[in-house]
This record gives structure tokens, sequence and C-alpha cells, in this order.
């Protein structure tokens, strides 16, 4: 628990204390990611591969083998994917929500400080003409 | 004697193929200045993104308040207040000032709270507070990113190269409130290619030279006279 006299660095200790890092291997999101690729890639060539182990023999156990692998290979190019987008997208969406959080906070304020609550129709059209030209039409900051 | 915040234990970092720290060992004391000095290409910087989880460690250990953090993510640690401000200021300069500080308001602080540090601490922002951040000064745009590293309630502040493109009046009015801020608690790492002002405030000092520390110490008159040839390399 913190206390009024606790200093800066005590509570430094402290939060370290109690955080929880779910692995702090050097590369671990990496590794995952990297995995995903690989699985997505490996589940697409046994695919393409299953396809042209049936296509050239006319035996149905072949076949039927076939089909295995190929089910096999879906199954691991999905689970790759999930991987992969899991593991790629998280920083990207992340960075996202937080700017989009940002520009939903300076257009309330906007449309606040334009008096949208107290007046009546006329000023919530002219509050959207507010939202239309203050929505983001790119980063500016990027 | 204050606690150490930040411990790196014989820290090894690379890019790709190339090692650029050979074992660095550095400690950070809550409340205290501590300065990094070194030639260009040294490691410098590259010793403060390893301590702000950026940078992978290649070996050795990143230890805060006695906790290994090795390989931590940068989100965690910048959670728990340890913020670096980088070279070139990282402020938006499309933005406006308020808008910059405003940016901050994810920490949890509200807006007008983070206003209140900062415009406290560096009047003039006040006066630009609408003005895009990219128009300041180079003194002004350094003030807002402290302003905005002040924001985050840091633990643990590391700088890159404050003095950047500055003037020296301005360097030092800066440091000024650098020392400050350790006044206040927090632990200060400060990384400098102008050894001169960033010792008048420093409490400790090390020197790093082809990515290994070739002196650490008080920065007394000693440390500074050993300076130039650490930098130009005679006493190797």
């Amino acid at each position: 628990m913190s206390s009024a006299t606790e200093s800066r660095a005590d509570r430094f200790a402290r939060e370290l204390a109690d955080l929880k890092i779910s692995d702090p291997a050097a590369g671990h999101a990496r590794l995952w990611q990297r995995l995903g690729a690989a699985l997505m890639i490996a589940g697409i060539v046994l695919g393409v591969a299953a396809y042209l182990i049936s296509h050239r023999t006319n035996s149905s156990f072949t076949q039927g083998d076939a089909i295995t692998i190929a089910v096999g290979g879906v199954t691991l190019a999905v689970t790759g994917s999930a991987l992969f987008l899991r593991y790629s997208l998280t920083g990207f969406l992340r960075f996202w929500m937080a700017r989009q959080s940002f520009e939903m906070n300076l257009l309330a304020e906007k449309v606040f400080a334009g008096g949208l609550l107290s007046a009546g129709d006329g000023a919530l059209d002219a509050s959207s003409a507010t939202v239309e030209s203050s929505a983001p039409s790119g980063s500016a900051d990027s | 004697m204050s606690a150490v915040l930040l411990e790196l234990r014989n820290v090894r970092a690379a890019y790709d193929a190339v090692t650029v720290l050979h074992g660095v060992d550095l400690s950070v004391r809550a409340g205290q200045v501590t300065a990094l000095l070194g030639p260009n290409g040294a490691g410098k910087t590259t010793t403060l993104r390893v301590a702000a989880g950026v940078h992978p460690v290649a070996g050795g250990q990143l230890l805060l308040a006695g906790r290994d953090m090795t390989g931590a993510r940068p989100r965690d640690l910048a959670r728990l207040g340890v913020c670096l401000i980088p070279e070139g200021r990282g402020v938006f300069p499309n933005l406006s000032t308020r808008d910059n500080l405003r940016m901050m308001t994810f920490t949890g602080r509200s807006r007008d709270e983070i206003e209140e540090i900062a415009f406290t601490r560096f009047p003039t922002l006040s006066k630009h507070a609408s003005r895009a951040a990219g128009t300041l000064s180079g003194g002004e745009q350094q003030m807002l990113a402290l302003a905005r590293g002040l924001a985050t309630d840091p633990a643990l502040l590391m700088l890159d190269e404050l003095s950047m493109g500055l003037a020296p009046v301005v360097v030092s009015r800066l440091y000024e409130h650098v020392a400050s801020i350790a006044e206040s608690g927090v632990a200060v790492l400060l990384v400098e290619q102008f050894a001169a002002a960033a010792l008048a405030i420093a409490d400790h000092a090390a020197v790093l030279v082809r990515g290994a520390l070739a002196h650490t110490g008080r920065p007394d008159d000693a440390f500074r006279a050993s300076l130039s040839d650490l930098y130009l390399g005679s006493s190797a």
C-alpha cells in the first residue's frame, strides 16, 4: 500500500514488485510472429503439395492421404495466420486506439465548446459541421 | 545513500552483427544526476535505448530497483516511470504546445494537471500554448519535451543530447531545470557529447568509449582532466 510519505523511488520499487510481466524473454513477440509466418507458409505449401499428389494419381487411398495432408495444411495455415496477426497487429492497434481516443476526446471538447447541449436543432447542424471539419484526414504527426 | 533505481550489469547490445556495447556496468541513483559522456558513436544512445527497453539486450542484465527486467517490454517500463526523452526532442511538430501536452493524458492525469506541471515549471510554454510545437525555438521545444516527460511522473528520467543545437545560455538554463528535477527525487541519466554543461550538475559521471566504460567517478577536477585523453584516445 502507498503512504503519504512514500518517495517516488519507493513507489517505483513497490510497483516493480507488483508488476506482472508476461514474459521478459527478449524477442518473445517476434519469435511468435515468425513462428506464425512459418506455419502459414508451411500450411499453404502442404495444401498445394496435397493438390498435386491427388491430381497425379487415380488411387483413392493416395487421394485420401492427400486430403488428410491438405486438411492439416489448412489447419496449420489458419493457426499460423492467427498467431501472425495477433503479434504483428497488436502494436499497431494499440497506437491506433490511443490516437482514436485522443481524437475522440478532442472532438467531444470541440462539440461541447460549441454549445451543442444548450442550443436547438440549428446548433446540432452547426456541430455536425464541426464534427465533419475536425475529423482526422490523416495523422497530423506521423 | 539513495536507492539505485537503474543498474546495467555487463550489458552487451548489437545492431545486427555489429556489437556496439561490450559489457557496460552503470548504476543510477534516485535523486541524483548521472552523466554518461563520450565521443560520437561510443554507444551512449544505445545504452539509453537498452535502459528504456527499446533496444534488446544481447547479454548481461538490466535491473530496476534491484529487479531483473531484462527483456521487459518498453510499455511496461514506461508505465512504471521510466521515461526516455530522445535526441531531437520527440515533440509533435504539427500539434500545438497545448495539444502536445494533452497527448500525455494517456498517463491518467487530467489535462489541467499536466498543464499545471508544465506551465509552472516552464512559464514560457504558457505564452506559446497555441503555437505549433514545430515553430517554437529549440530551447522551448526541449522545455516542451521535458514537460511531456514530467507529465508521466517519472522515477527515472533519461535525456539524450539535451544540448543539441542550442545556445550555451539556453543549455545552462535547461540543466538548471534538470538539476531541480533530480532534487525532487527523480533519478536522472544524461547522455551528452559536450561534457562541461553536464558535469556542472552531475553527481556521478561515466565515460563511454567504443562501447565500453573507460572511466567512472565523481565529476571532480581529476575527472575533468582525464576527459580529453579519453575523448581523443591518447591514453589508450
